[in-house]
């Protein structure tokens, strides 16, 4: 569909070339000069909502569009490139640090740094008269190097077909054609993948600072709790060199120790480690940490009260998206061989607010029914048996709001 | 000419039905005793086995021997131990002694069949959210019995028999609520004339009338201890007590308070139950037929009062809070008349007709010549693929879907797909069902895996074409197509029983009474 539209716009494009330059003559070089301008290759960046046929849903999205000549003068055929380059604190004719790209579909090969590319049927006079709608990019994949206001520069080539792009820069810039670009102020909330880059060391302690804290939670440490946050310090290990992990494994080894003794003697303060941890961690090392400490409460195949309470008081501190958190315990759930939810089981075990009327409160729990009622005929006997016992826990709770 | 029955069997009770020479659905009696339903419940003996009431008589003295709610084991691996007097898992081990589900359904399936004469092929009710392996343990347990088979969902043959009710003046869209012994089912159908047009079914397959009498055993059991300072012994598993139970649950349908004389370790007691406090009992049970009912009216996105008529199924729904539920819920009264241990079978016994109209008389033909039903998908069908969790920025096998539950039948959905590197030599096809929109791998059933060969120059991004078509007859073929080299890899799936169940009749030789 795409294909067949980009055709339209080329046909009335040569349409329209072919009338300027037949009628303008050779008398007129200004004139023609203006013309060219006029169909020069612009872009132009806008939030929008994607059209329904991008099945993209109601993804916030931006909107990337160009218009203008890109056809190639010397092949039937025209590579064309999209890069975003984070030009904060650069002028506007520069090119700064690549931005990278949270999906595979978005980036280059090998590599996350953002790219869009692809070859077009063209002729020489190939022209978009209209703005076409390149590709809509929804905004939570775009991963800038800093938080905070971004300018970022968006780039568009039309290029040679033997052209490539890496990390973000051509690898000839005498294969591209036409150019252009556009400076879009971005707002990045979340914690830069440079700054991830830097601060990670300090994270993968504060991660294992969380856990030894969920581990301590139930009133005791057991060597199984350990025993998971050791397997994980080791595994941050291996892509390293043999000196390097021989030194992270020394690092992990002592700040093991003393975070336990400080998770035995209660001396780990929460709010200050939310607080840091938030400061310093990315959305993906957010739910890193989130996993791990899944993994941590649940490495005795029992979910205790306040394991569960201490990870929603987390999640919710580190502001991730408690529906992903949600799909992430309920994993876990499934797959221990006993929850402990107490006598009357917590709401917000299943993400239910103060905040919400009874209605709401009834409908989360309707969606949490089906979800577990359809897990019943699950093969797995524990997972079965589990299931069974989410849907008498969710019926009981529901009833208080029914009548 | 042989004949073709419907048979609606049941968690407590099954029924038998065939058309009689008008077309019209007649349940057959037992002719022992002319009973039009049998309780679905056996005893096996030395060399014979015993189906019906006298099995529930046989599990007061020899427990061990007497197997009653087998339906509800249909999706499991496991068999019956007359030695523990209980379902045993096997997981995986070949040499545990017993009978497994499919061969227990097969005594009841036989006894049924022998109600007339001439039977070869059965139309077999399954609750709509029956899983996969328990269709397949159903299909096992009717060739087993000497049957050919084919399944249906309870609620959709009960609302073929409402629509084909002589002078029935059910029209548009109505809500079937089919709770039974051991399940609970509802479906949202539109109906015109003779045509029934399936919306959505929901169900849950632990709810109904033996949980309901568990909570009055429950009561019973606290009141003898305070009376007489020790409880019954083994309340749950003594069928004495489900006996009495049933009966003070039929008899506060009617009235508002009951009285029985409970046996107990202590002597007898005289114990008083009110209709209040047995639906105290099963509030949460109730609760959980609200919120299906909510869930089926949002699925079919309607609301209370789009629903013409809310259609009545199974015997648990002679209870007073049923009625209660759904007109609070509904606005307006269910519609009473039919003989709610009957529809089921009734309906089987048309759609079995609608299926073999050749084997029709003239006057059968006629009857059904307007009938018609147009069925759902009721689950999800999926594929395994890779992808990558934008809001995790993490990468992994997701269940991707390619045919949306209540999808109308028969259905053809094609989803494009990707290569994942240069060089990738295999595409692994998974065909995968679930109840809900599941993304997760963990909460989706694999009903099948094979493998596509690539073309040996396949690249990175190189579209793959996955096509999902399920005919009226449940059976879907599944295409995995490389589009550039036009390799394909197809599979068929249907609901067909065991292979070989030569090894499965051999410990059924027995005189069935």
């Amino acid at each position: 569909m795409e294909g067949i539209v980009i055709w339209i716009v080329i046909i009335i494009g040569w349409a329209i070339l072919k009338g300027v330059f037949s009628s303008g003559g050779d008398n007129n070089e200004e004139a023609r000069r203006e013309i060219l301008d006029k169909l020069r290759l612009q872009l132009k960046v806008t939030e929008e909502s994607p059209p329904k046929d991008r099945k993209l849903g109601d993804l916030k999205c931006l909107a990337v569009k160009v218009k203008g000549l890109i056809g190639n003068p010397s092949e039937n055929q025209t590579k064309i490139f999209l890069t975003i380059h984070d030009n904060t604190d650069l002028n506007d004719d520069e090119f700064g640090t690549p931005v990278l790209s949270a999906h595979p579909a978005f980036a280059e090969k090998n590599n996350r740094v953002f790219n869009i590319s692809n070859t077009w049927d063209t002729t020489p006079d190939t022209y978009l008269s209209d703005w076409f709608d390149l590709i809509y990019i929804p905004k939570d994949i775009i991963l800038a190097p800093y938080k905070g206001k971004r300018k970022l520069k968006f780039n568009f080539t039309a290029c040679n077909t033997n052209t490539e792009v890496t990390h973000g820069a051509h690898d000839d810039l005498q294969n591209i054609h036409y150019n252009a670009s556009f400076i879009y102020n971005f707002s990045v909330k979340e914690i830069g993948y440079l700054e991830e880059f830097a601060n990670r060391d300090k994270v993968e302690d504060l991660t294992i600072n969380l856990a030894m804290s969920m581990a301590a939670s139930d009133g005791h440490l057991d060597q199984k709790e350990l025993n998971v946050i050791k397997d994980w310090a080791k595994s941050l290990t291996l892509e390293f060199d043999e000196d390097k992990a021989k030194e992270r494994k020394k690092h992990f080894a002592k700040h093991i120790k003393e975070i336990f003794n400080d998770a035995k003697n209660k001396k780990i303060s929460i709010s200050k480690l939310v607080e840091e941890f938030n400061a310093k961690a990315s959305k993906s090392q957010k739910y890193l940490a989130i996993e791990l400490m899944l993994n941590v409460a649940s490495s005795d195949s029992k979910l205790a009260k306040e394991e569960e309470q201490f990870v929603n008081k987390i999640a919710k501190s580190l502001e991730i998206n408690l529906q992903t958190f949600k799909e992430m315990k309920n994993k876990v759930i499934a797959n221990v061989d006993t929850i402990d939810f107490a006598e009357k089981p917590s709401e917000s075990s299943f993400g239910i607010t103060d905040d919400m009327d009874d209605v709401e409160k009834m409908k989360i729990l309707r969606k949490e029914y089906t979800k577990w009622n359809g897990q019943t005929n699950h093969k797995d006997v524990k997972k079965k048996k589990r299931a069974k016992e989410m849907v008498k826990i969710i019926a009981d709770l529901r009833k208080q709001y029914s009548n | 000419m042989s004949k073709i029955i419907g048979i609606d069997l049941g968690t407590t009770f099954s029924a038998i039905a065939e058309l009689d020479d008008l077309g019209n659905p007649e349940v057959l009696s037992d002719p022992e005793n002319n009973n039009r339903i049998t309780r679905s419940a056996i005893y096996i003996g030395r060399d014979k086995a015993i189906v019906g009431d006298k099995a529930v008589d046989a599990a007061v003295t020899n427990k061990n021997n007497t197997i009653l709610e087998v339906k509800s084991e249909m999706e499991n691996d496991v068999v019956w131990s007359s030695k523990e007097g209980k379902w045993i898992e096997k997981e995986g081990k070949k040499d545990t002694k017993g009978y497994i589900p499919s061969q227990i359904s097969s005594i009841i399936l036989s006894k049924l069949k022998d109600y007339t004469s001439g039977v070869k092929k059965a139309v077999v009710t399954v609750p709509a959210m029956f899983a996969e392996a328990a269709r397949v343990s159903t299909i096992d347990a009717a060739k087993l019995a000497g049957l050919d088979v084919e399944l249906i969902n309870e609620p959709t043959a009960a609302v073929l028999h409402y629509a084909n009710l002589p002078g029935s003046s059910i029209n548009g869209r109505v809500l079937i609520f089919d709770l039974g012994g051991g399940t609970f089912d509802i479906t949202i159908a539109n109906v015109k004339g003779k045509k029934v047009d399936v919306i959505t079914s929901v169900g849950d397959k632990h709810l109904g009338g033996r949980r309901f009498d568990e909570e009055i055993i429950n009561i019973l059991d606290k009141k003898y201890k305070k009376a007489k300072g020790k409880g019954l012994d083994n309340p749950l598993k003594d069928e004495k007590l489900f006996t009495i139970a049933e009966r003070i649950k039929k008899i506060l349908s009617n009235k508002e308070k009951v009285t029985e004389i409970i046996e107990g370790p202590k002597g007898p007691q005289k114990i008083d139950i009110s209709r209040k406090e047995f639906e105290n009992s099963i509030d949460t049970y109730v609760e959980k037929i609200k919120m299906l009912m909510e869930e089926a009216l949002e699925i079919a996105n309607c609301k209370a009062n789009n629903i013409s008529q809310t259609l009545l199924v199974g015997g648990s729904t002679r209870m007073p809070i049923v009625s209660e539920i759904i007109t609070k819920i509904m606005k307006k009264a269910p519609v009473k008349g039919v003989n709610v241990d009957e529809a089921v079978a009734c309906g089987a016994a048309i759609y079995a007709g609608l299926q073999n109209k050749d084997s029709l008389n003239p006057a059968q033909k006629k009857a059904i010549a307007n009938v018609e039903l147009n069925d759902v998908c009721n689950f999800y069908m999926g594929t395994l693929i890779y992808a990558v969790d934008q809001e995790r920025n993490q990468g992994g096998i997701v269940n991707d879907i390619v045919i949306p539950r209540n999808t109308k039948l028969p259905c053809s959905i094609t989803k494009d797909y990707r290569v994942m590197h240069d060089g990738q030599k295999t595409v692994k096809c998974s065909v995968t069902q679930s109840e809900g929109e599941e993304s997760d791998v963990e909460f989706v059933y694999i009903i099948k895996e094979e493998e596509l060969k690539l073309s040996k120059n396949a690249k990175e991004g190189d579209p793959v074409e996955v096509t999902y078509s399920y005919d009226t007859n449940s059976v879907m073929h599944c295409i995995f197509k490389e589009m550039k080299s036009k390799n394909t890899h197809e599979m068929e799936l249907k609901p067909e029983g065991s292979k070989d169940l030569k090894e499965l009749k051999e410990n059924l030789d027995f005189d069935i009474e």
